[in-house]
């Protein structure tokens, strides 16, 4: 199914948008666009701006979504973030990137597992 | 937010002084430690996070640079672990920072938060003390080690949160060390004794002279003539350990990791016997970041090489500079250190590969060639730091159940302090220790005989043919046999014992 992917994608950062909003972030961004790639989600919680990257699947078979996570693309997320601050020139402020693991219930398409992994990345 | 605590690295047996500062910055969470940290020291961010989180604590979040400073020298060990959590501790506020500075700290951490006994802990208090620390604060198991070191406050803790407590001043804790001065003297115990060994009154003789005059020892004699025996039981007849020689030799033994955490101290004089399959660097110390040798751990004791000839060439070779210097330096790339080494070397062999060649009753089947590529292992500059040759033959039936004992230990001991302090006195001028330290022109002066021992050491080289190099050697060890008879002037009976101890000069293997 074409555009599948994209679409669990979708509800994935929905479901996590709110669930993040639930937990006291608020939201500043959605698929905020960088030079380098774009965030998932940009949110704020006490003084610290936190991006988020959202891993969404449907599917058992490859394992849970957040395996999927490589080192290359640890590398991406920490350039897109720097971007992000250097555009919104921001300095000096507490900053980190999290990780949010959606999984999709198959048949039902109801949402089966949400694991939100702080500070996922490090330099 | 920056923070600070004071630790400590050992290098060779000598402590240094290392600033453990930390910097929790703004941006991406990360863990870096810069300032020369080996593999152990890299590793510790991993066993601090969770030593943190496990003992109650949030990790703090944030950009964590830790610095070792002064940062031109190589820090080694898990040491670290504790000092890097508290200046981590302090620069998140949960510890005050000017508290923390009155102490050094040291010690590893384990993941559920313990403390656990790091390597070097007693050269650590004794250097530090010397640099004018007060306070120190270490794990638990390194209590009984340092629990004789003065003049320095020493608090020991099993684990993270407790520490924190302390430097918190929520809970009082006194220093644990006793803070006495120890005797001059050590009592020394040992399993063996002297008069466990039967027969083999000559040897025991010439092992009491060895000891007395600092003389190296090598024992030659057919397999299971107590060869190995002997060897093990000359600590028992060397002086008591003075407490400078104990702490040396603990120093040495505690960077090497050797220090059992309930017996402390090293009170008896260490008695080393490597495998003749020993490496270069395990005997003489060495690696990257150096660790001591064998040479090094029998540092005011007795360095035992049972099968000399077995062992590899440049082991042997290995051992001449440590014989005259009493030290080794260790050189590599990035380090180097060195360790003392002041042993007394006893050899013991086989007078030829199958090892029957001098037993009256077992025939020997060794050709001639064979024995003289098997004596040939041993360089001459070698044997010429060995000044006693002794024949250990296989014991007589009778000899063997008899019930005559020769002297304990503790009577062979008395004599062997009494020379000792006879050579103290007369070389009090000198740089000298002992006799066998003795050069040739030395010899001269101190080396005075009376007419007949004259005329029989003169008889001597002539008969026997005795070199110029022997020559020396005899009159050391005259000198030290007429040490234990406190005669001043050498006489004839002292010379021909001498001789009797050149065996291997003396054309031993005439074929």
């Amino acid at each position: 199914m074409p555009g599948g992917n994209r679409a669990v994608g979708m509800q994935g950062e929905d479901a996590a948008a709110r669930f993040l909003r639930r937990k006291g972030y608020s939201i500043i961004g959605r698929n905020v666009k960088t030079f380098v790639g774009e965030i998932d989600i940009v949110a704020k919680r006490d003084s610290f701006t936190i991006f988020i990257e959202v891993k969404a699947r449907k599917t058992e078979s490859l394992g849970p979504p957040y395996l999927s996570i490589t080192n290359k693309k640890k590398r991406k997320l920490i350039q897109c973030a720097l971007c992000y601050l250097k555009m919104k020139d921001i300095q000096d402020v507490p900053w980190s990137i999290d990780v949010i693991s959606v999984e999709f219930d198959e048949s039902s398409g109801r949402i089966k597992k949400m694991e939100h992994f702080e500070d996922a990345i490090e330099e | 937010m920056l923070a600070k605590s004071l630790s400590c690295s050992i290098i060779g047996i000598d402590a240094h002084k290392v600033d453990v500062e930390v910097d929790i910055a703004e941006g991406l969470p990360a863990f870096n430690i810069i300032g020369l940290p080996d593999t152990a020291i890299r590793e510790s961010k991993d066993r601090i996070k969770f030593a943190i989180k496990n003992s109650g604590y949030r990790f703090p979040r944030g950009k964590i640079t830790v610095n070792l400073a002064p940062a031109n020298i190589r820090k080694e060990g898990s040491g670290f672990d504790l000092p890097i959590t508290l200046s981590l501790l302090s620069g998140f506020g949960i510890i005050n920072q000017d508290r923390l500075l009155e102490f050094a700290v040291c010690g590893e951490l384990s993941l559920d938060g313990k403390l656990k006994e790091i390597r070097g802990a007693l050269p650590m208090s004794l250097g530090l003390r010397e640099k004018g620390v007060k306070k120190l604060i270490l794990p638990k198991k390194n209590l009984v080690e340092v629990s004789n070191v003065n003049d320095i406050k020493i608090y020991t803790f099993d684990k993270l949160s407790s520490v924190i407590d302390f430097l918190n001043n929520k809970i009082a804790v006194e220093p644990q060390n006793k803070n006495i001065r120890l005797n001059t003297k050590c009592k020394s115990r040992y399993k063996h004794d002297f008069t466990d060994v039967k027969g083999q009154e000559h040897v025991k003789r010439g092992l009491e002279v060895a000891a007395s005059g600092g003389h190296n020892a090598l024992l030659i004699g057919p397999p299971g003539s107590g060869k190995s025996m002997l060897a093990k039981r000359v600590p028992t007849i060397l002086s008591e350990m003075t407490i400078d020689e104990v702490l040396d030799t603990s120093k040495i033994h505690s960077v090497a990791g050797l220090l059992s955490p309930n017996k402390g101290l090293v009170l008896n004089r260490p008695f080393r016997d490597p495998h003749h399959t020993i490496s270069d660097a395990a005997f003489a110390g060495g690696g990257s970041n150096p660790v001591p040798g064998e040479i090094s751990l029998a540092h005011n004791g007795v360095l035992f090489l049972d099968e000399l000839p077995e062992f590899k060439r440049n082991v042997l070779e290995m051992l001449r500079q440590p014989i005259e210097d009493g030290r080794i330096r260790i050189t590599r790339v990035k380090n180097n250190a060195v360790y003392p080494c002041r042993f007394m070397l006893i050899a013991a062999m086989n007078p030829c590969p199958c090892g029957y060649f001098t037993d009256p009753k077992k025939e020997c089947h060794c050709t001639p060639h064979q024995i003289q590529r098997y004596l040939s292992k041993i360089s001459g500059p070698l044997l010429d730091r060995i000044d006693i040759h002794l024949n250990v033959p296989r014991l007589k039936y009778d000899e063997l159940s008899g019930n005559r004992k020769g002297d304990s230990s503790e009577v062979i001991r008395k004599h062997v302090n009494k020379t000792r302090k006879i050579q103290e006195k007369r070389y009090k001028n000198d740089d000298i220790l002992f006799n066998a330290h003795l050069e040739s022109r030395d010899l001269e002066k101190y080396c005075v005989l009376n007419k007949e021992g004259e005329e029989l050491l003169k008889m001597a080289i002539l008969e026997l043919g005795i070199s110029a190099r022997a020559y020396d050697k005899i009159l050391k060890v005259a000198r030290t046999i007429a040490d234990l008879e406190e005669k001043e002037t050498i006489e004839a009976s002292h010379i021909s014992e001498a001789i009797s101890y050149r065996s291997l000069d003396r054309d031993f293997w005439m074929m």
